[in-house]
């Protein structure tokens, strides 16, 4: 188990390598001169030559990308072109709505999707599990922020229950946070319980169509006992997974809902960065994000290890 | 002879499928006493696994499988047991191992979990006896150091060693009847040999009955008191080992003895063949099932499906020509 | 189903070879291949969801080719007098912010959904076969481009889409660049791990035996076996550019105004929600069911080629 561990720990590194590399290049795609771009086509060529000179764009790409990192593993993420502030304060002064949003967004697709896909599974072919396929169907069809302005138009345009947009941080009340945060992690959290529920269901199946499933039932276990001992423990991995993947896709995803119901998030931050060619803001939510996910995904696996003792020697 | 233990009568398991419900086992009647080792033998797809799983229930009656006939159990009817006491049938007075040891094991659970579950479920004794038993079990099916097998997971034996385990968590309880599906089919032939002997020697040692599910027909001879051979969802023949092996009346089961190779056949010489495969479940022929196969069939075998006749005190076929053949 | 007849099959070459007649052979052989066709045809039209899928799909199709014919109005045209007006026989799904026609404009709003879907769809596809077929036959490569498509797989998808976006800068050009890019490293991904498979079959060996050149093989044994599972993969990146480009343009990063989309008709429509909920309804219903019916088809596809999957 240790050796498991420490490899799967140590096998990060190269993917936050190519990883660092990948983000580092982004601003170096934009057409042209990157500091022109930032400045907009109002700036002198005086000022574009000292953002130029500032930024080091006139070194060779390894050494940029040397101080680069250098800089990133410090905690610097270079400063914003549009207000001068450092990268990292503006990070953190919009990082709270994002985690209360993405945590009960995920909270209410787990809640709702690992229940409807094992019950969809123990009664395949029943309404109930025809009922849970078509939800988790249209589930993926209907992307977030299309549900999100489909909930605004009804229970914010026609039923005037909950706001529309606008953020309540926890100081407003517990009350007041939550409704403002309800129907932005509804509309991020149902395409995510869709694709969970479909998978749980799948895995599910999956197991309860094994010979060990049968071979239990042969000596006597209660079918309660068959699916909550026995089934259970070998769908873990699959809801592991999807878990982690929904953790990193309502992350993503936030972008898109933050700027629909105007919650002053990570995305919104970044979405009114593209419009202030913000370069540097947008790469340091991309690396954020994406070292996140390597996280994410690496402590997925080493679950996977205490679940399954296969996985462990493997 | 010994006390009848299983009665078996007319069981019928029908499927629903993409094609409507499929009859996979047609009428099915047999019986098993009690220290009795009793083979079925057909091709694969005749029905022996279906007909075993029915005994116990096995299938998911709720949307697949629908049973009709009698299993009577001592003085149970299984078929109509609700599934609370059914519960208490499978594993403690009928067990069943399967073909592959590997996948029937949960791969979650160590192996001592997995025998200590049937004897917790169906005994009232303590974690600590449990375990002690376990241990004892591992021992009494030949695991060498039981009590590191006991903690390990079932990917970390190898293939001998799972069946044996399976086994163990079988034989936990002292079942009466032992429901034993192809269980060396999986195997190297030296372990299945080694299986085939603990088996049987179980039987003898502790009087338990055994249904021996298998298409081996060395096997069967070497081990059976009694066969029963299936076609198409149907029991075709059955009798004495002896019988069967000596003088079998049924085509389909002469055709299978022929098919068996032979040290003493001659170099050279081809091994006999039964003439095409088995139809599919939707498109089972009218009269005798084996007919379209059978190099003997005549007009009244295409249209009328023969009786299952009394051919001597022991044995019984289901054949319009046995006495012509 | 069709595995207790292909076993069929081959126990009737392996058993019978001798004693079937040529011709019962061929009679039987015929007979399975039709009932195999039969149940091919069945598995797909049976499928109603898919069918139901395929009719969308088409619907959209064209209405898209046809927008011009369809739409009483130039979607472009200003006409500030008619503002914000709700529906109407004259303007069925009302006027947007400017006084254009809000049916018209999801009209010749399909037409870039599609452009999109399809192109990214096709063109990930392809690239990704290619990548993905060039790894799986050079080590070397392959550990280069696979640690490539690692990193890029690291960035969640719609993160990586607007981040290029915002880089490349807001066009339908850029759009179809980004989404492509952005579903290749899967698609590689994809076709890669399939003919890894492939690559180890017998017949692989065999053909290499008979000195068939890499390349040979590569193209005209291994490529032809993983189309499939590709078509699918194609299919789903349909649906989810769609989704993406809407998206983008929704959030100003994708499609510019005042060229229609989906997307940036919502955009639009989003500021006046409260008064015109008309302008967000229409093109999200019309983009959440030209998804729902791609995710169908998608579906519909998988099973028929791959039974098993189910």
């Amino acid at each position: 188990m240790k050796r498991f561990i420490v490899k799967r720990m140590l096998s990060v590194i190269p993917v936050l390598f190519i990883v660092s590399i990948v983000v580092f290049m982004l601003v170096h795609l934009v057409p042209g001169d990157p500091a022109a771009a930032m400045l907009g086509d109002m700036a002198s060529p005086e000022d574009i030559a000292a953002l130029h000179a500032r930024l080091g764009l006139d070194r060779p790409l390894p050494v940029q990308y040397g101080i680069w990192l250098k800089n990133v593993l410090t905690g610097y993420f270079g400063e914003s072109v549009a207000n001068h502030q450092p990268v990292t304060g503006m990070l953190l002064s919009h990082l709270e709505p994002t985690i209360h949003l993405t945590l009960l967004a995920l909270l209410i697709a787990v809640m709702v999707a690992i229940p409807l896909g094992m019950i969809g599974a123990t009664n395949k072919g029943t309404a109930a599990d025809h009922s849970v396929t078509v939800i988790s169907l249209l589930g993926i069809s209907l992307p977030g922020f299309l549900l999100g302005l489909f909930l605004i138009l009804i229970f914010a345009v026609k039923l005037k229950l909950l706001p529309s947009s606008g953020y309540a941080g926890m100081n407003a009340g517990f009350l007041a946070h939550i409704k403002s945060i309800l129907l932005p992690a509804i509309a991020l959290g149902f395409m995510n319980a869709a694709l969970m529920m479909r998978m749980t269901r799948a895995s599910m199946l999956e197991v309860l169509n094994s010979d060990y499933i049968r071979m239990a039932r042969a000596k006597g276990v209660s079918g309660f006992s068959v699916i909550t001992r026995h089934a259970f423990k070998n769908t873990l991995v699959t809801v592991i997974t999807v878990i982690s993947q929904a953790l990193i896709q309502s992350l993503s995803g936030a972008a898109v809902i933050e700027s629909l119901f105007a919650i002053p998030g990570l995305g919104q931050l970044m979405v009114n960065s593209i419009g202030r060619r913000d370069y540097y803001v947008i790469q340091a939510i991309v690396l954020l994000i994406a070292v996140f996910n390597v996280v994410i995904n690496m402590f997925a696996d080493l679950l996977y290890g205490v679940v399954d003792p296969r996985v462990r020697v493997g | 002879m010994a006390e009848s233990i299983l009665k078996v009568k007319d069981l019928c398991t029908s499927f629903n499928t993409e094609r409507g419900r499929l009859k996979a086992i047609d009428g099915v009647s047999f019986e098993v006493h009690k220290g009795e080792m009793l083979g079925i033998v057909g091709e694969s797809g005749c029905g022996k696994s279906v007909t075993s799983q029915s005994i116990l229930r096995l299938y998911d009656e709720k949307s697949l499988a629908k049973y009709t006939g009698e299993v009577r159990f001592h003085d149970s009817s299984l078929l109509d047991l609700p599934e609370k006491e059914m519960r208490h049938v499978r594993g403690e007075k009928i067990s069943m191992i399967f073909q592959d040891a590997l996948s029937s094991l949960n791969p979650v659970f160590t192996v001592g979990n997995q025998i200590m579950e049937s004897l917790l479920i169906h005994k009232s004794i303590t974690k600590k006896e449990a375990k002690e038993k376990a241990i004892q079990l591992l021992k009494d099916v030949g695991i060498p150091d039981p009590v590191r097998r006991f903690y390990q997971y079932p990917f970390e034996l190898s293939g001998g060693m799972r069946q044996r385990v399976m086994i163990a968590v079988a034989l936990a309880c002292e079942p009466e009847l032992l429901i034993a599906d192809e269980p060396t089919t999986a195997l190297d032939v030296t372990i299945q040999a080694q299986i085939m002997d603990l088996i049987v020697e179980m039987n003898k040692r502790r009087g338990m009955g055994v249904m021996l599910i298998t298409h081996d027909l060395g096997v069967v001879a070497e081990t059976c008191s009694k066969v029963i051979v299936m076609y198409l969802g149907q029991i075709v023949e059955e009798g004495l080992v002896t019988d069967i092996f000596d003088h079998p009346m049924h085509p389909y089961t002469i055709g299978l003895m022929e098919s068996v190779p032979r040290l003493d056949s001659k170099t050279g010489e081809r091994l006999h063949q039964i003439k095409g495969t088995v139809p599919l479940l939707n498109q089972i022929p009218e009269g005798c099932r084996f007919a379209p196969r059978c190099p003997h069939a005549t007009e009244l075998c295409r249209k009328k499906m023969p009786e299952f006749l009394e051919v001597s005190d022991t044995q019984k076929a289901r054949c319009h020509r046995i006495n012509e053949i | 189903m069709t595995k207790t007849i292909d076993s069929s099959i081959e126990n009737v070459y392996a058993g019978d070879r001798t004693e079937m007649k040529n011709e019962e052979l061929k009679q039987l052989r015929k007979r399975l291949s039709k009932e195999q066709q039969e149940i091919k045809y069945r598995r797909f039209f049976g499928n109603k969801a898919a069918v139901f899928g395929l009719i969308i799909v088409c619907t959209v199709i064209f209405l898209a080719l046809f927008a011009p014919v369809i739409s009483p109005y130039d979607p472009l045209e200003l006409d500030t007098v008619n503002r914000l007006k709700s529906m109407s026989t004259e303007h069925l799904f009302g006027t947007d912010t400017m006084g254009r026609d809000v049916f018209s404009r999801v009209m010749y709003g399909a037409r870039i959904s599609l452009t999109v879907g399809f192109t990214v769809g096709i063109l990930s596809g392809f690239f990704g076969m290619g990548i993905g077929l060039y790894a799986s036959a050079n080590a070397y490569a392959d550990n280069i481009l696979m640690r490539i498509c690692d990193g890029l797989k690291a960035i969640p998808s719609t993160l990586l889409a607007i981040t290029l976006m915002a880089v490349l800068g807001a066009d339908l050009k850029n759009v179809i660049i980004a989404l492509t890019v952005v579903n290749i490293p899967n698609m590689a991904r994809l076709a890669r791990s399939r003919a890894l498979v492939i690559r180890e079959q017998t017949y692989i060996e065999a053909l290499r035996c008979l000195g068939a050149g890499r390349l040979r093989i590569v193209w005209r044994h291994i490529a032809p076996n993983i189309i499939s599972p590709i078509i699918v993969q194609v299919t789903f990146v349909f649906a989810s550019s769609i989704i993406t480009e809407a998206a983008l343009s929704f959030l100003g990063a994708g499609v510019p105004v005042p060229l229609p989309s989906w997307g940036n008709i919502l955009n639009e429509g989003k500021g006046v929600i409260y008064q015109a909920w008309w302008i967000v309804l229409f093109p999200g219903l019309f983009t959440a069911l030209t998804v729902l019916g791609l995710n169908l088809l998608g579906d519909g596809i998988r099973d028929f080629i791959d039974p098993s999957s189910k």
